[in-house]
């Protein structure tokens, strides 16, 4: 979805000459991996901000392998400084209306809270990125600013493609009172590899949250893996020296039918017919709810007219039985595809049947998937999967990008529990903060798991205690942002299982714990309470042998595909 | 699979049957039958070695740093780490 920044065009992925790692700072993209703001996704949101430069202070502390780090730090200014320099007088930058930035991916994480609101702060902190080589947030604020022409070009031209695909068409209202889902158009500036400026691009996009149940939509479902399966393809495929190679499914246009009676109205000043009438949407316009579902189902015919089956493990793999170039996986995750199998042929038919049937952007070698960038050496058949991006955005928009590290996510020792007084009030930001962790937590950050699952419990009954506990995430986080998990080895599945024995103080229920590792890394966490109490600790961990073993046996029939 | 108590070993590999464990649920006893039809093979493993260990408890700062080598979170392979913690 989000174009490459200025480095992934030079930096030569997977490059025999000896061992490469693919740095790019594109991970810094979060926005795949927050569905929710899919109204916002217009082609590379990752643009609009760049990880606090700063946020590094204590990085450099004479350790030989920083230097690698330093690099990566000034790449990313170096990033940061082109955009600055793209196409515009100093003047024109001075006129630049300060107008609010556009609301980015991290920034829904937390809904602002009455006193502490993260959000607020981000947006203020920001206005020193301010300029006009960001795209506007507004269809107000682009008619503001000197640059409007070049933005209602970009306007019209995307409103010609949708009528030559025949998006809509125009009709009558039935009654003054007829229901529609209002659009309106999100802005974004087109760079190249380079970093220069190519185009300004406007997408018109039907407000997805005004449409109603039933009458505008019915299934919303769209295929995302489970944390397990994404993890697993990419353990198998650094064991096995896989080619994984990342297909971006454009989500401009489509050209699926909506198959539903939804009316649209065009944003003022789109030339469009009588004022009296409304457009009918015919083809399933990005940024409605169900264009995702739609694109899957589609995606699933055209694999099944393929060849390929979909084992039963998981929904968003499809494997693909070639004669000649054996087996190729795919795995889905709503416009991403990871395309992995052993002969480079294989992948490369799956490729460009898929890019039969769709606008697909192909980035070949994989760098960065929903936010994760993957790091690979071919020589040592290793992959790290990092999410540095996502862990800066999250602090920034907690207000702790420059908190004191800390060495763990939780203090030792501390038995959290619910006493039930001194309340905190209603309206505080725990359930957000909480809540944020939980999708870095699933893949890349298994190390604040144990923080992840235990601090929910206290949301309904928050205490000061409990508000202290969760701060140590972040700070943790702030110390290892740089960290993800690697897979180092051959090594097959190994499961490890402990339960806590009585863990809930109130419901003396104990929790079980499940960590697997393929090649050396981790697949899959679980994390559950117990239903039953158990009576002794051999019980407990009886419990939680059953209960790892289910779940291992799952893992192990994934493993069994590739 | 790794376990870190002998008791519940036992009871995973024999069909023991003491006055306790006839209070466990018998949903959990399936985990005899993958046992003994070869699906799973369990180990014992030191609790200090254990890598689930850390996702039951905080553990104090060096004890984390073993657990978290051994879930297989680690520096990543450019080096790119920041301080050493």
């Amino acid at each position: 979805m989000a174009e490459m920044p200025t480095k992934a065009g030079t930096s030569p992925v997977g490059s025999s000459a000896g061992p490469q790692l693919t740095m790019t700072e594109d991970s810094d993209n979060k926005g795949d991996m927050y569905e929710a703001m899919d109204m916002l996704d217009a082609e590379g949101d990752g643009r609009e901000r760049h990880p606090p430069e700063a946020d590094s202070d204590s990085d450099s502390d004479g350790d030989p392998r920083d230097i690698a780090d330093d690099n990566d730090e000034e790449e990313g200014q170096g990033h940061t400084a082109s955009l600055h320099t793209v196409g515009h007088s100093p003047a024109e930058m001075d006129n630049a209306a300060p107008g609010p930035r556009r609301s980015t991916p991290h920034g829904s994480l937390v809904r602002q809270g009455p006193q502490g609101s993260p959000g607020q702060q981000f947006r203020v902190g920001g206005q020193g990125w301010l300029g006009l080589d960001k795209a506007a947030g507004k269809r107000e604020e682009a008619r503001a600013r000197p640059d409007w022409p070049l933005w209602q070009q970009g306007v019209k031209d995307d409103v010609m493609a949708q009528m030559q695909l025949g998006t809509w068409s125009n009709t009558k209202m039935r009654n003054k009172n007829q229901q529609t889902v209002k659009t309106r158009f999100v802005f974004d500036i087109k760079h190249d590899a380079e970093g220069n400026l190519t185009r300004y691009k406007a997408r018109l996009v039907p407000q997805g949250f005004n449409q109603v149940p039933g009458r505008d939509f019915d299934e919303t479902w769209a295929p995302v893996p489970n944390a397990a399966t994404t993890s697993a393809i990419f353990a198998v495929a650094a064991a096995n020296d896989w080619e994984i190679h990342h297909v971006d499914i454009k989500t401009a246009f489509l050209d699926a039918k909506i198959g539903k009676d939804m009316y649209n109205k065009l944003p003022d000043g789109v030339e469009d017919g009588d004022p009296g009438e409304i457009c009918q949407l015919n083809l399933a316009l990005h940024g409605t709810k169900q264009a995702k579902r739609l694109r899957g189902m589609k995606l699933e015919k055209d694999r099944k007219k393929m060849g390929a089956f979909r084992p039963p493990v998981d929904p968003c793999v499809y494997e693909w039985n070639h004669p000649v170039h054996g087996r190729v996986f795919i795995l889905v995750c709503a416009d991403n595809l990871i395309v992995a199998g052993k002969i480079l042929a294989g992948v490369q038919a799956v490729k460009s049947a898929v890019s039969g049937a769709f606008d697909v952007r192909d980035v070949a070698e994989v760098i960065d998937f929903i936010g994760i960038k993957v790091m690979r050496d071919r020589k040592a058949c290793t992959i790290t999967l990092r999410n540095r991006g996502l862990t800066a955005a999250l602090l920034e928009a907690l207000g702790m990008e420059i908190a004191t590290p800390s060495k763990t996510p939780l203090a030792s020792g501390v038995k959290l529990s619910k006493m039930r007084k001194d309340l905190l009030p209603e309206g505080n930001c725990y359930a957000a903060q909480v809540r944020s962790l939980i999708c870095l937590s699933t893949v890349t950050r298994p190390d604040i798991s144990i923080a992840v699952g235990g601090l929910p419990r206290f949301m309904s009954c928050l205490e000061e205690a409990h508000l202290r506990a969760a701060k140590g995430v972040p700070r943790y986080l702030r110390g290892t942002t740089r960290r993800g998990v690697a897979y180092v080895s051959s090594e097959p599945l190994q499961g490890y299982v402990d339960a806590d024995w009585e863990g809930d103080v109130h419901g003396r229920r104990s929790t079980t714990r499940f960590t697997s590792t393929v090649s050396g890394g981790p697949v899959a966490l679980a994390s559950k309470r117990q239903s039953a109490v158990a009576t002794s600790t051999a019980e407990a961990e009886y419990e939680a042998a059953a209960m790892a073993t289910k779940e291992a046996l799952w893992l192990h029939e994934l493993l069994g595909c590739a | 699979m790794r376990e870190d108590n002998h008791s519940c070993l036992k009871l995973i590999t024999n069909p023991e049957a003491t006055g306790r464990t006839k209070l466990v649920d018998v949903a959990y006893h399936v985990v005899r039958d993958y046992q003994t039809r070869g699906d799973v093979a369990f180990y014992f493993l030191l609790s200090s070695e254990m890598p689930a260990d850390g996702l039951t408890k905080p553990l104090p700062s060096p004890f984390f740093k073993t657990f978290r080598d051994a879930i297989g979170v680690g520096p990543d392979l450019g080096g790119a780490v920041m301080a050493q913690w």
